[in-house]
């Protein structure tokens, strides 16, 4: 349990009836972080979050505010806000109105509501919208009146429940880098649920996989990127070849495992018990293209079956020559090989290190 | 092309035909008067002249729309409690309540008025009730026969009128409003306040001057629970069409009244438009 926690979930669970949506469940969030919750729909994540905003009891496990638990607290008392999917901005209310809810509601003095939401409406740079109603103002804006109205209360956690799933691609990008920018200046904890793992890499400090109902892995994105945990994390999270194999030895520093790739060396790992079946994956990108006869320790002989031009990078299918049958991805910067064409004898080459085993 | 048309002259022509003819030929009527036994089709306004002039329709007129408007008041709040506390439940029972509520719809409007009875009578159950409480030494007479029963009687027939319509006004708002209320720190009393009630309020206020448009008209419920006491201008209207034999005289006070409904109708109009929401 990490030092400095804001919120700890300890053993969390919740059941509807005999469906178990989510498996009881550990996470410490630290003061300050933007952490990201990664997954598909139906993994959880949802649940989690609207467990940590009250508006889901769990069915079993303690939720640990700042060492307290606040399973038994309502909504209304926890100095939490959440940016909503659909943005729940009252239609009945102007921006300003709505934005100075939870001030209004606290009985906060009129002229410095009035003076607060000024402030914040400038962060999110919706001056000139202040006396609009939400039907009419363009997603993005909603999207930034209903983030100015969950920060003007200076929660301790912000709650994002996929908060930029209905906007278009341009639009998103810069939600991004605002929501990142924002976060880093007003230095409050973001708890950000997606299911888009491009989304997550891009702004969290740390991300958390879940798939059905339990947490799969929680990393940096670098982490994740480079060693995923499980054959799931390796499917979900970015592109990825996943090569079955056998142990065939490990020792002296080294394993060896006997694949579709032929026989692999890898860094030696007590876990890996001789005979025992495994999973080894390795990235697109980290496969290299050698010419035909070149001898490289860690390669194998292969058949280009065929190529896809993507801009940058090019993506190379590959039959592997002896099994004949089984086909790897490739990911190269196209200008690397100018004249690469279907039926072409290679050598696919990687580094020991490029390859994770999922165990 | 031909069969379309057909089709367009039956959706505006079926409509016209049956309701608006009829209206058409009422306010016609109204401006024809009766000699002897014969409706004569000379135009006239002595019909509206005499309803003016005379000053027991008036009163009458105007007793019968604070009649309706406090059964609409009544329709809308205790429509707007029993609504709201069905909404408030989850799952089926919520609309098993619903289904309970509304059942009295189905059930025929003369039964309903002879309950009633039964329950505001001399000997009914209300009156037992007071008396075996302690409240009432006696049974009163407060409850039969007179404006206070009409009252009554049509408050309670013409609640589930209510309920309906705002129960739904109260459906429409999503439930992430209310979420969203209580993250932002507003108590249960509060959301009530800044946010459920002003997003139903205009759906449920067009329920209550529904309730009001089918009190006003109603002529069976005061005849029945009213007697001579709780005489309502539904009833004037009835007396020129059955008893009197003054069509075009019955015909104009139909009128006046219709004219009074299209007030409340487009008052509703003005209050559901007034915020849209997206």
């Amino acid at each position: 349990m990490p030092q400095h926690a804001i919120l700890n979930l300890v053993g969390v669970s919740k059941s509807y009836r005999d469906v178990e949506v989510l498996q009881p469940t550990d996470l410490a969030i630290e003061d300050g972080e933007f952490i990201t919750v990664l997954g598909p729909s139906g993994s959880g994540k949802t649940t989690i979050l609207r467990m940590i905003g009250g508006f889901t009891a769990p069915t079993s496990g303690q939720i640990l505010f700042q060492g307290r638990d606040i399973v038994d607290v309502p909504t209304f008392q926890r100095p939490f806000n959440t940016v909503f999917q659909d943005y729940a901005l009252f239609p009945h209310m102007r921006v300003v109105d709505n934005v100075g809810y939870g001030l209004r509601v606290r009985g906060v003095a009129k002229a410095e509501i009035a003076r607060k939401v000024a402030e914040v409406l400038q962060i999110v740079d919706l001056g000139d919208k202040a006396d609009r109603f939400p039907n009419a103002l363009s997603g993005g804006q909603r999207q930034r009146v209903a983030l100015a109205r969950a920060i003007i209360c200076e929660p301790k956690i912000v709650l994002l429940d996929e908060p930029l799933a209905a906007l278009d691609a341009e639009l998103r990008r810069s939600m991004q880098d605002f929501l990142k920018d924002l976060q880093r200046r007003i230095k409050t904890t973001f708890i950000f649920i997606t299911h888009d793992q491009q989304e997550a890499i891009s702004m969290a400090d740390r991300i958390v996989v879940m798939n059905h109902g339990k947490i799969e892995q929680i990393g940096s994105p670098r982490e994740i990127y480079r060693r995923p945990g499980s054959e799931f994390v390796a499917r979900f999270f970015g592109e990825n070849n996943l090569i079955p194999g056998i142990v065939e030895q490990n020792a002296a520093g080294e394993a060896c495992i006997d694949s579709a790739l032929g026989r692999v060396i890898v860094p030696r790992d007590a876990s890996l018990a001789v005979g025992s079946k495994v999973v080894m994956a390795v990235r697109p990108e980290h496969i290299k293209l050698v010419p035909a006869g070149s001898t490289v320790s860690q390669s194998v002989a292969a058949e280009v079956r065929s190529v896809t031009f993507l801009g940058a990078t090019s993506q190379i299918a590959l039959t592997i020559a002896p099994q004949g049958n089984f086909a790897i991805r490739v990911s190269l910067p196209t200008n690397d090989f100018p004249s690469l064409s279907v039926g072409d004898q290679v050598v696919a080459a990687w580094a020991p290190d490029d390859l994770t085993i999922l165990h | 092309m031909i069969r379309w048309s057909l089709v367009r002259l039956a959706v505006y022509g079926i409509p016209t035909l049956l309701i608006l003819c009829p209206m058409g030929l009422f306010l016609l009527s109204s401006f024809w008067s009766m000699s002897g036994n014969k409706m004569s089709h000379s135009w006239t306004l002595a019909n509206y002249r005499a309803f003016f002039a005379n000053a027991s329709y008036w009163g009458i007129y105007l007793q019968t729309i604070k009649l309706a408007g406090i059964v609409a008041l009544f329709g809308l709040v205790s429509g707007y409690i029993v609504a709201y506390l069905i909404w408030r439940q989850r799952g089926p029972l919520r609309y098993m309540l619903l289904l309970f509520s509304v059942i009295p719809l189905a059930m025929n409007y003369i039964v309903k008025i002879y309950a009633m009875r039964g329950i505001l009578g001399f000997n009914g159950v209300l009156n037992s009730a007071l008396v075996w409480s302690g409240l009432l030494a006696k049974p009163s007479t407060m409850f039969v026969f007179n404006q206070t029963a009409v009252l009554i009687a049509m408050a309670v027939i013409y609640l589930p009128f209510a309920i309906l319509p705002i129960f739904l006004s109260l459906e429409r708002i999503p439930h992430s409003l209310v979420e969203a209320s209580a993250d932002l720190g507003a108590p249960p009393g509060q959301t009530f306040r800044r946010v459920v009630l002003p997003l139903s309020l205009p759906g449920s206020v067009v329920g209550g001057l529904f309730v009001m448009v089918l009190s006003l008209g109603d002529f069976l419920t005061p005849q029945m629970v009213g007697g001579s006491q709780g005489f309502t201008f539904g009833r004037a209207i009835w007396s020129q069409f059955g008893m009197a034999f003054n069509w075009p005289f019955g015909a104009a006070l139909a009128v006046m009244l219709l004219l009074a409904i299209a007030i409340i109708l487009i008052a509703a109009r003005l209050l559901t438009r007034y915020r849209r929401t997206s």
